[in-house]
């Protein structure tokens, strides 16, 4: 699984790409995976409570996981992730 | 009269005479200001089928209420037109200090008309207006046009001027202020240039006042605090600037390169903001009464492409970037400061290249035509000397400097061209992202994004997510960004100001300002009464529904690679719900019904 | 100029005001550390408090004016561009703004320049004060003032200088960039000190 880091994340895991080869069948276990190896500000910043952070855009293969089933949505090996905070432009 | 200042200023430059009317207070009501004043200004003076380079076309410059005071991000001002690169309505917004100025040199909005029979520039200063010689200043650059109109009139005066591009008619030449900002597009650069006037310098002292102040400061005081709490208007833009897109555009798949020949980029976040801000930005800059500071002081270090300037914005950096093959940011944002410097839309320049790029690659422009240089996707050296010969409008860039519709056409390969009513698309694929590309295929002024955003919503989930690859209720959100921004265009306010604030901080902001009750509905209904009313002078100029439509490719070509291969757009099926949705026939003409409701008829 | 002992009291105000944070965030990029020049520039000390100063942080300035419309409106409730007591200058080429007000002299040029003691500065205070009735308009001030900061405005027919309003500046509530803020006497040099000192610190921790 290939996850990249955008914007300010990547202060937050010190890198803008890398390849996650732990399991994780789904985005939660993902993201708290991610936590556990880049500290709580990573996990303070994709997580509210124990749903996915409002300010934070995660898409799945290029698609918004607001548009698959969330914090729930399935992950395969072959998945690429893409983190972003919510950011805007022109 | 509060948030006006109930002066209109009229300088015919063929006469030389410099008048003065009263604004119409109704008008005012119903259009606001800045766009809406100055389209109705401009609309009910001027022929739909005027020759746009001719001296009988006019330039409309208008503040709004908000402008030079406080409102959060609300100093701007539009300039209306005809286009020449679109022959359709031309409205350009611009930032910086400029507008206030007019408002607070006593002014409500600055009609310019006839032309000069030499180059000349205005002088403004309160009540006392100078039209004076510039024959000295043609030619000159940008930046050396701002300082010297200033050594002659006053150190802090503020310049509105055109660069070569403006002064030779690159159909999209930009007028400049504050040396970096722009009003970019449809060529509003190219009718003050056609006029053979160089630049606009005002020193304004007057006040603006407020009708219940404490009630005004409250509002500003909630939307700045919106703003502020706001991922994006908060923090986000700030520290990347509008750059950051590109990343977002390329990991969805929609972010069209080699002239949207596909949608997806392996080497984009090479041109994207957290590159930009890790390798040339100096600091942040904000416009006047700016809460946001998106605005890049930017620093070239590499010796090829040093400079120093402003930019470059998303759209820029795609442009010239990806679109063209390119991923060398130095060389990219060097031609966005040459793009400034000269006064022209980075936008259309670097679309229109792209164009010429792939009718090269296809055989149809020549090395000969090209003097020898190699005009292939990726050749960095070749967008860089094309820039600064598009402006000059030197060999080849004397062709392209008339914008990719012309272009290749000329080739006869008009479906080449990535535009709308002759207007470069930006740097949103519309086959990725349906709701975008209603707005293009609609935009009162051609291929347009930032009139109808709703990228906020299809992409960065502000306020709602919306599926980009749906076209459900997209026609409804298109007529509602396109409403809203007309709006906020009318007031003086930056866009960005919704990422954070919404209709009811504007309409509660302006009610306090100007003394006239706006509620939501009727803030909207401002933007709607804009809307039509620069439609019905569009099909004056002669466009029908055949004209709200994207370039061929975009409803026949899939997207080849990446997370949005195989989608194609679908306007063509959301139009009619569009039209309807607004009140026009299935001809998209606003019906008598409609026009009445807006009080237009 | 006078330095009063940093009570405890005063420290702790400092930090529940969280100014400290905001001071150390200067260190957060290169660019401030290479540039950030903290410019002390009023003071004024009220009773027991710890005397304030209007610091400027230009290198954090956006050019944005909000410290120039919030000055005017304060004193005004309208928009003035020549009512303002503050005034940003900008370079565009460089992308470079500074704001700059009233800098309340210990030994003011305008105070000693006045026949009538319009300008003075109250025993306990220094902040140099603008009593309008005693104002004649002789415009001695804006000719005697090395920076340029006292203006005549001739709408009110009076003199325009920083008043810092009462204690609690409009620019800095305005001011979207913290390149305005009103913080406590000794903290101005202190923070650029620290700032400095930070400099060594990446030094020796890059080696």
């Amino acid at each position: 699984m290939t996850i990249r880091y955008f914007a300010d994340i990547r202060a937050l895991t010190g890198c803008g790409e890398e390849t996650w080869t732990k399991a994780a069948p789904d985005m939660r276990s993902l993201l708290e995976g991610l936590a556990a190896q880049h500290g709580s500000a990573f996990g303070k910043r994709v997580f509210e409570g124990d749903r996915l952070n409002s300010t934070i855009i995660i898409f799945i293969n290029g698609r918004d996981v607001a548009h698959l089933k969330g914090i729930d949505s399935p992950l395969g090996c072959d998945d690429v992730v893409a983190i972003f905070p919510m950011v805007a432009g022109g | 009269m509060n948030g006006y200042s109930g002066t209109i200023l009229r300088v015919n430059l063929t006469t030389g005479a410099v008048t003065r009317q009263a604004t119409d207070m109704k008008d005012a009501a119903l259009y606001i200001g800045a766009r809406g004043l100055a389209d109705k200004l401009y609309i009910d003076e001027v022929d739909p089928k005027v020759d746009p380079l001719s001296p009988d076309n006019k330039l409309v410059f208008a503040p709004g209420p908000f402008t030079g005071t406080f409102a959060p991000s609300g100093g701007r001002y539009h300039v209306v037109t005809k286009g020449p690169l679109t022959d359709v309505i031309a409205g350009a917004n611009s930032g910086g200090s400029w507008g206030p100025e007019l408002h607070y040199a006593g002014y409500d909005a600055l009609i310019i008309e006839g032309k000069a029979d030499e180059p000349v520039y205005l002088w403004i200063k309160d009540d006392v207006v100078e039209i004076r010689k510039a024959s000295h200043l043609w030619g000159k650059w940008v930046p050396d046009t701002t300082d010297l109109v200033r050594a002659e009139t006053d150190v802090e005066a503020k310049v509105a001027c055109i660069g070569p591009a403006g002064e030779k008619q690159v159909l999209f030449a930009a007028i400049m202020n504050e040396m970096h900002r722009a009003a970019g597009r449809g060529g509003v650069g190219a009718v003050m240039g056609s006029k053979n006037l160089k630049a606009i310098a005002v020193v304004g002292t007057k006040a603006i006042s407020v009708a219940r102040p404490k009630e005004f400061k409250d509002a500003v005081l909630v939307g700045r605090k919106g703003i502020k709490e706001h991922p994006v208007g908060g923090a986000g833009l700030k520290a990347y600037g509008t750059d950051v897109l590109v990343n977002i555009l390329n990991e969805i798949g929609s972010f069209p390169v080699h002239n949207f020949q596909d949608g997806y980029s392996p080497t984009a976040d090479k041109v994207g903001g957290e590159t930009l801000a890790a390798n040339q930005l100096v600091r942040a800059k904000g416009c006047f009464s700016c809460v946001i500071s998106c605005g890049r002081v930017s620093k070239v270090k590499n010796p090829k492409y040093a400079g120093e300037g402003e930019g470059p914005e998303y759209e820029a950096a795609w442009s010239m970037g990806p679109d063209c093959g390119i991923d060398n940011l130095d060389a990219v944002t060097h031609s966005n400061h040459l793009c400034n410097e000269m006064g022209m839309d980075p936008i259309s320049f670097g679309s229109t290249l792209a164009c010429a790029m792939e009718l090269f690659e296809a055989g149809l422009i020549t090395l000969k035509e090209t003097e020898g240089v190699d005009l292939s996707f990726g050749n960095v050296d070749a967008m860089v000397e094309m820039t600064r010969k598009t402006g000059l409008r030197e060999g080849i860039g004397n062709k392209l400097a008339l914008g990719s519709y012309r272009l290749a056409n000329s080739y006869g390969h008009p479906e080449l061209s990535m535009t709308v009513k002759k207007q470069e698309i930006p740097a949103y694929d519309p086959r990725g992202i349906q709701g975008i590309g209603l707005e293009y295929a609609t935009c009162n002024r051609g291929g347009c994004h930032v009139k109808g955003y709703t990228i906020a919503v299809e992409v960065l989930g502000c306020g709602a997510k919306l599926d980009p690859h749906a076209t459900l209720d997209k026609p409804y959100w298109v007529k509602l960004f396109q409403d809203l921004t007309a709006a906020i265009d009318a007031s003086g306010g930056c866009i960005f100001g919704t990422f954070g604030m919404g209709g009811d901080n504007y309409s509660a902001m302006l009610s306090a300002l100007t003394g006239v009750t706006y509620t939501t509905e009727d803030y909207l209904k401002a933007g709607e009464r804009i809307w039509n009313l620069e439609k019905m002078f569009n099909i004056g100029a002669g466009m029908t529904s055949k004209d709200d439509q994207l370039p061929l490719r975009m409803t026949t070509l899939p997207i080849k690679t990446g997370p949005s291969k195989g989608e194609l757009s679908h306007v063509p099926e959301m139009l009619p719900e569009y039209y309807k949705l607004r009140g026009w026939d299935e001809k998209g003409v606003p019906t008598q019904e409609r026009l009445h409701e807006l009080q237009l008829a | 100029m006078r330095f009063p002992a940093v009570s405890s009291v005063g420290c702790c105000n400092l930090l529940r005001t969280g100014l400290l944070n905001a001071l150390w965030a200067c260190e957060d990029t290169d660019a401030w550390l290479s540039r950030g020049q903290c410019v002390a520039s009023t003071s004024d000390w009220i009773g027991d408090s710890m005397p304030k100063v209007l610091m400027i942080h230009p290198d954090r300035c956006t050019g944005c004016q909000n410290c120039e419309l919030a000055c005017s409106f304060s004193h005004e409730n309208q928009f003035r561009p020549t009512a303002t007591r503050i005034h940003v200058y900008s370079w565009e080429r460089e992308g470079f703004s500074v704001p700059m007000m009233c800098q309340q002299c210990d030994s003011a040029s305008c105070v000693k320049v006045c026949p009538t003691g319009a300008l003075h500065r109250a025993k306990g205070t220094t902040l140099v004060e603008y009593s309008r009735e005693k104002c004649i308009g002789c415009r001695m001030c804006t000719i005697a003032c090395p920076f340029g900061n006292a203006v005549y405005d001739s709408v009110t027919e009076s003199i325009l200088k920083c008043d810092t309003c009462d204690g609690d500046p409009a620019c800095v509530q305005f001011c979207p960039s913290q390149a305005l803020e009103f913080v406590d006497d000794n903290i101005s040099t202190r923070s650029r000190k620290r700032e400095l000192a930070g400099k060594f610190k990446s030094a020796f921790e890059g080696a």
